[in-house]
């Protein structure tokens, strides 16, 4: 059988006995969430690196302690990779020390926020708001807004209660729309506007 | 249509963007209340706008992607890990057959061990089959010279035999209680009790009965036993049949908690 279409779990069980292939399916298929996750964390490519090889060091030393009675297996990828990026993030909180005195980063028209959607500048300006975050902010906006995790994926993730996700997320958004200055003169998207 | 108060609006108006899609009704009823409520039109807006900056970021980063030597070294490390994993396995059995092996070879030893010890207590030490039997090892010694190739062969597998492939002659000088890593460190590069015998003896290196890291031996004792040459064709090692009779003496070492670490077989 292709190692493509085999389950999570039946590829770690194959990794567990050696299987080379299955370990390289396995990597190619969560890498990349690995990798964003934990930059999008620390703001740190090299950080990214290190904890994505760990990540699958682990994988590789010890396959066998995933236990899917105890959850998905991206719920668990996502949880060991928090660990560490947190780890790692403490180790260098440099990384992260990207906001001004206040915490409030350049204020943007919600309009020309539109209009730059597209542009790097934009996409920078929304990591920096994201990097400024308290770490426990900034992990349930990055897996759920960014990761596209349900609450409830990002609860096991994260070995919380689904309302501390929804709490922290509320949180965290409005910290976000705050920062990035849209939560004062945004248009609306309703037939009459407010007058 | 659900109409949504102010307080409620606020809570839910980023799901309500999220799930837009998956709940249309909810956020229609949402889009009505801010047709009325210029602070939840705001709220809706920003959250809207958030959606799209958010958006825009999770695609940007999808366009960067892991660093492709990142699996070249971990799959280095994997073929490292699994080589070292075999390397660290005795032989080329696979681990259940091994287990087995071991838990046969600790049986019999044990087996004689006991059987040994009890008689050796009954019968006090007789002096007279003592020299029996060193007459009887010198006559097999001369033979062993005189033929040039050491019989015993036939009995060890050959990686017991020393990597010459001629079989070690052993010296006296035995330290009986001494731990493995005294005996290592005591003679550095060689193998723990490799050398350790009766004067003129003839034996093999010994032979792990077990894996040292599954079980750690930190002193003991060595007994000598002997085996119906029989009993190692069950634990699948090689014998001539014409002799299956016949028995073989062994020293076995024995832990300090009364398991068998290791072997060796003496001519
Ligand atoms: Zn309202």
């Amino acid at each position: 059988m292709a190692a493509e279409i085999l389950s999570d779990q039946d590829l770690l069980r194959r990794m567990a006995a050696g299987d080379e292939e299955a370990f390289v399916t396995l990597y190619r298929r969560w890498s990349g969430c690995v990798y964003r996750f934990a930059r999008q964390m620390s703001g740190s490519t090299s950080i990214a690196e290190d904890v994505t090889q760990d990540v699958f060091l682990a994988l590789i030393r010890e396959a066998e302690r995933f236990d899917a009675d105890r959850g998905s297996f991206p719920a668990y990828l996502y949880g060991m990779t928090r660990n560490l990026v947190r780890r790692a993030i403490e180790r260098a909180s440099s990384f992260v020390t990207m906001q001004d005195g206040d915490g409030a980063l350049d204020q943007v028209e919600a309009g020309d926020l539109f209009a730059e959607m597209e542009r790097a500048e934009t996409v920078a300006r929304v990591r920096r708001a994201i990097l400024a975050l308290p770490v426990h902010y900034r992990e349930v906006v990055i897996l759920c807004d960014l990761h596209g995790m349900s609450y409830a994926e990002a609860a096991a993730a994260l070995g919380c209660a689904v309302g501390t996700i929804r709490s922290r997320l509320n949180r965290a958004r409005a910290l976000l729309s705050e920062r990035l200055g849209s939560s004062t003169s945004a248009p609306v998207e309703t037939k009459r506007c407010y007058a | 249509m659900l109409r949504l108060r102010c307080k409620k609006f606020a809570s839910s108006v980023h799901d309500l963007v999220r799930n837009r899609p998956a709940d249309a009704e909810r956020f229609e009823a949402a889009l009505a209340h801010a047709a009325e409520c210029a602070e939840c039109a705001r709220r809706l807006a920003s959250a809207q706008a958030l959606a799209l900056a958010l958006h825009g970021l999770a695609v940007e980063d999808e366009r960067d992607g892991v660093p492709e030597e990142l699996e070249r070294d971990l799959v280095i490390a994997f073929r490292q890990h699994f080589a070292s994993k075999e390397r660290v396995a005795i032989g080329s059995l696979p681990a259940r057959a091994r287990s087995l092996r071991y838990a046969w070879l600790l049986a019999v030893c044990a087996l004689f061990v006991t059987g040994l010890l009890i008689a050796y207590r009954q019968s006090g030490s007789n002096r007279s089959q003592s020299v029996q039997d060193e007459r009887a090892a010198r006559a097999e010694r001369h033979e062993l010279r005189a033929s040039g190739s050491p019989a015993i062969e036939s009995v060890v597998p050959e990686k017991a035999v020393s990597k010459k492939g001629s079989l070690n002659v052993v010296r006296k000088g035995v330290r009986r209680g001494e731990s493995l890593r005294q005996r290592r460190e005591r003679a550095p590069g060689r193998r723990a009790i490799d050398g350790d015998s009766i004067a003129g003896e003839i034996a093999t290196e010994f032979i792990p009965l077990v894996p040292p890291e599954l079980l750690p031996f930190e002193s003991g004792q060595i007994v000598r036993v002997e085996l119906p040459r029989a009993a190692l064709v069950s634990l699948g090692w090689p014998i001539n049949a014409e002799r299956s009779g016949e028995w073989v003496r062994a020293d076995v070492v024995i832990g300090a908690d009364g398991l068998a670490r290791a072997v060796r077989f003496v001519r």
